[in-house]
């Protein structure tokens, strides 16, 4: 530490570096591990604690979307988060503006069972359920879990559209009455604009949350055919073989699409939890 | 339900008792429209693959028990393939794999051939015989590790269904395990007589809504009770008519085909190219019977064999009854007429409560007034109740159940007694100490993600630091990824051999450590594993807590001298206070329920000693299938997080004013 100056504030400053530069180092390490491997053609884990791979090919991948379904399960998770978001978004815009807009009978203990559900444990809900979605012929079917995913995020979702309404200034809403409009004029030519960056965030979130969903996948699919990339990124280092460089190299590209939408919504995500959870 | 005020044909508002009655019997009829189609389909299905595996196990056992030493006897096999196809009608495929890949001679496109998994045309039957014989050797496998495991080891495997065909596959087993080959039915289901409930049922509730608006003229009172009444009666005797007759055709297929079924076997039986020394069932209801039974592992007296069969002796019925997914128990017996007239009977009882509190009355105003805003709500609501509240109130009533095979037992209270009443808390899966456990995880995790998460936003707030934000960026980048991935790879990183921390340690001249061979090494992959995923949460949080902390309150604390430390708990931690502890609150809540890493990472090992509550419920459930044991358990784990959140709402009241 030659250059370090005797004042006190530079020396701190130093240190604080230092920590960060630590830490993020400790933060990062197991990231650019993956990196490495998915780069690596060897399927054992690698040993040597140098992060950058010794020959570095594209094996990996090549492997991935010509050996096995991972294409398919792609389309598979793909499918069901956007169908998720879509019902999802659908279902719980109208209820969110009713809840916002009009006071009925009722009302209140809706919006008390919604926030309720929010309680209620997974596993809980997922032997009713797993036997409900079995009764009705949809284990392994897309169909079964898209359902199961738009229902179970209804409530939060439906709690931080409501809040989102109720900041949008109901005079916009009595000035289109006075010029005639209908209800479903005002919800859809009005309401919904105006809301449009809740929307995208709780889409947003409905996506990345049927994009990420684990164990409720594995519970529901059987067939090889039908996983969702969870469940088959999870086969890939089951308990018989290990391969890591394809499982680094799929974890790479289902991450980076989700890595990139997260940054790019994270402020709201921050707020959004805060607003749903301290309610929930 | 089209109750909108008309007023350009009807100026006065239609009267409030007609349109009242109107939503009841809509409702009510909607109501059990739904419910019976829901029964009807599952019925229809469950006895559709019923049908189907009847006959597959009493082709495999009859096949296996053929004599097939002679060529007559081979030749014979071809005979019951060929015989079952006509005899038993809807049999649109039959064939006989030997030994997983040899397709024996019947009329099959690939009879006599050897099948090869790179040839294309075979591949698909391939798979299937081999996903078949595999879950059968698994299963017996499991069995003999979990004496308490609910499956058959000889299971009939439905490869395929839907509504035009069920694709189902028995194993042909010799001695007791061996899967000796395997018999492939494709079966059209029967159509099944009865079941015009929904035209009926539409027709009525059509009558019965004209026949309250005709009689708008009389006393409101006295057309209601007419009205409401009549249509409940006959919803009721339509409901318990139209479950009889279709649970009678149901039954009556079942019957039919295990008689065809019993026939073909007896044939075979008595030609004389079987082994020797089977006894007769004596009726279709006895084979059907027998089937069931076998269900339960007990030996089934008709297949008792009187002679002898050397190294084969089959020990226990025709294989294999359940199918290898569980599901629910088929009942296509008269209970079901009784059980919709319960149905009907309760819908009464409500009508009558509200006719005799004069709600109908008032139901009819309240909609008449907000039906808007129902029918906003109405498609999220009835999604809730579907998917989320009715089978919440389904698992707390499996909770007093206990299933026994494909059956459900109503034992009260047991299961919750069995787990808080066992009290050995040095086993490994005791509620108790898995409770501890929870709780222990729980608390270490959330200190080190607020203290991790705290001490790096109190380096990053300092705005005069360079690269704040790309230290910031980075770290953010745990939450980011998505969990699974994130816990598959610090699994990796535990790893005894090749895990990069062994290796780090192996820098600092320690040993390699086993991590998932003793509970702490187990618990500390876990909780690093976690620790690294949860922090940056918690510093984005007091990140911007801290930010919205005015700096002159900082400014005034030094002129009066204050010291750092002064500054951090009389300034800092009181203002962090209103974010901070909310998200603390989420923090444990997410934290207690954290299913994936403790079944990413360790998996419960050593022998589920670092399992946590919720990750113990899921075994019971699906690894155990004691679904109504992991209800209860499940149940107290709600019970556990229910008071918890009322507890801290009583302390924070930071849900108030969150409904206005």
């Amino acid at each position: 530490m030659t250059h370090v100056k005797s004042h006190e504030i530079n020396y701190t400053k130093l240190l604080s570096h230092l920590v960060l530069v630590v830490v993020t180092l400790m933060t990062l390490y197991p990231v650019i591990w993956v990196l490495k491997m998915a780069f690596t053609p060897v399927q054992g884990f690698s040993t040597s604690l140098n992060p950058f791979p010794a020959n570095p090919s594209l094996e990996n991948f090549s492997y991935l979307f010509n050996d096995t379904p991972f294409v398919r399960w792609g389309i598979n998770s793909l499918v069901i988060a956007a169908a998720t978001t879509l019902v999802g978004i659908f279902l719980s815009c109208t209820a969110a503006y009713a809840f916002s807009r009009f006071r009925f009978p009722g009302r209140k203990g809706m919006l008390l069972g919604f926030l309720v559900t929010q309680m209620f444990p997974g596993v809980m809900m997922m032997i009713p359920l797993y036997l409900l979605i079995s009764a009705l012929g949809l284990l392994d079917s897309l169909f079964g879990l898209i359902l199961v995913y738009s229902t179970t995020s209804l409530p939060f979702s439906t709690w931080m559209l409501k809040g989102y309404f109720d900041t949008i200034p109901q005079d916009l809403e009595e000035s289109a009455v006075m010029d005639g409009a209908t209800r479903g004029m005002i919800f859809w030519k009005i309401i919904i604009p105006l809301a449009r960056p809740a929307i995208a965030v709780v889409a947003l979130f409905s996506f990345m949350s049927a994009w990420n969903e684990f164990i409720l996948a594995a519970t529901f699919m059987n067939q090889e055919t039908m996983y969702t990339l969870p469940v088959g990124l999870k086969m890939m280092v089951g308990q018989y073989s290990t391969e890591w460089g394809h499982f680094s190299a799929a974890s790479l590209l289902v991450s980076i699409p989700i890595v990139a939408l997260f940054f790019y919504l994270q402020q709201h995500l921050v707020s959004g939890l805060m607003a749903g959870g301290v309610k929930g | 339900m089209d109750s909108q005020p008309r007023e350009e044909t009807r100026p006065a508002r239609p009267p409030a008792s007609a349109v009242g009655l109107s939503i009841v019997i809509a409702l009510c009829g909607g109501m059990l429209l739904v419910l019976f189609g829901v029964l009807a389909g599952i019925w229809a299905r469950d006895a559709a693959r019923l049908d189907a595996m009847i006959r597959a196990r009493a082709i495999a056992d009859a096949v296996s028990r053929a004599d097939d030493s002679t060529e007559s006897g081979e030749n014979w096999i071809r005979d019951v393939i060929d015989s079952a196809k006509t005899s038993l009608p809807g049999t649109t495929e039959a064939l006989v794999l030997e030994g997983r890949t040899f397709v024996a001679h019947t009329d099959h496109a690939l009879a006599g051939t050897r099948l090869d998994r790179k040839n294309v045309e075979h591949k698909r039957l391939y798979d299937d015989a081999d996903e078949l014989a595999d879950q059968l050797e698994r299963n017996i496998d499991e069995r003999k590790k979990y004496p308490d495991l609910e499956k058959n080891p000889y299971a009939t495997a439905v490869l395929e269904s839907d509504e035009h065909e069920v694709y189902v596959a028995a194993p042909i087993i010799e001695g007791k395990m061996d899967v000796r080959g395997i018999v492939a039915l494709k079966v059209t289901p029967a159509p099944v007589k009865g079941g015009q409930f929904a035209l009926w049922m539409s027709i009525a509730t059509a009558a019965f809504i004209v026949a309250a608006w005709l009689m708008v003229r009389m006393e409101p009172r006295v057309s209601q009770v007419l009205v409401g009444t009549m249509f409940i009666a006959f919803a009721g005797v339509l409901v318990f008519q139209q479950v009889h007759e279709a649970s009678a055709g149901l039954q009556g297929v079942l019957t039919n085909t295990g008689e065809r079924s019993r026939v073909l076997w007896q044939g075979a039986m008595d030609s004389g190219k079987a082994l020797a020394g089977f006894r007769t069932p004596a009726s279709t209801g006895e084979f059907l019977e027998a089937i069931n039974q076998s269900e339960h592992g007990d030996p089934v007296p008709w297949f008792e064999r009187r002679g002898e069969r050397t190294g084969a002796s089959m020990g226990g019925g025709i294989p294999g009854a359940s199918e290898l997914r569980p599901g629910p128990a088929l009942e296509v017996d008269g209970r079901w007429a009784w059980r919709g007239l319960g149905v009907v009977a309760a819908l009464m009882a409500l009508y009558l409560l509200l006719l005799v509190t004069g709600r109908t009355r008032k139901i009819a105003e309240v909609f008449r007034e907000h039906w808007y805003a129902y029918a906003y709500v109405a498609p999220a609501v009835i999604g809730a109740v579907v998917l989320v509240f009715g089978p919440f109130l389904f698992a707390i009533g499996l909770a007093f159940y206990t299933r026994v095979y494909n059956t459900y037992e109503f034992v009260g209270l047991k299961n919750f007694i069995e787990i808080l009443s066992n009290f050995k808390v040095l086993e490994s899966r005791n509620f108790y100490r898995t409770l501890g456990v929870t709780v222990m995880w729980t608390v270490i995790n959330v200190s080190l993600h607020v203290s991790i998460g705290l001490g790096l936003a109190m380096l990053l707030k300092d705005k005069t630091l360079k690269f704040t934000p790309v230290y910031r960026t980075l770290l953010i980048v745990p939450w980011a990824l998505p969990n699974y991935i994130t816990a598959l790879i610090w699994k990796g990183m535990f790893n005894k051999e090749y895990g990069a921390v062994n290796e780090f340690l192996g820098l600092l001249g320690i040993e390699p450590v086993s991590w998932f061979t003793t509970f702490w090494g187990a618990f500390t992959a876990n909780l690093v594993t976690n620790v690294w995923l949860g922090f940056p949460f918690m510093m984005v949080i007091s990140l911007g807590a801290l930010q919205s902390i005015p700096a002159d309150l900082y400014e005034a604390a030094d002129v009066d001298g204050a010291g750092r430390w002064d500054k951090f708990v009389r300034i800092t931690l009181p203002l962090l206070k209103p974010a901070l502890f909310p998200a603390i609150i989420l923090g444990i809540i997410w934290t207690f329920n954290n299913f994936n890493i403790i079944y990413l990472v360790s998996a419960g090992a050593p022998d589920n000693k670092t399992d946590i509550l919720i990750t113990e419920a899921y075994r019971w459930a699906f690894e155990k299938y004691q679904y109504g044991y992991a209800s209860a358990y499940s149940m107290i784990i709600f019970l556990i997080l229910f008071s918890y959140t009322y507890v801290t709402n009583r302390i924070t009241k930071s849900t108030e004013g969150a409904y206005e």
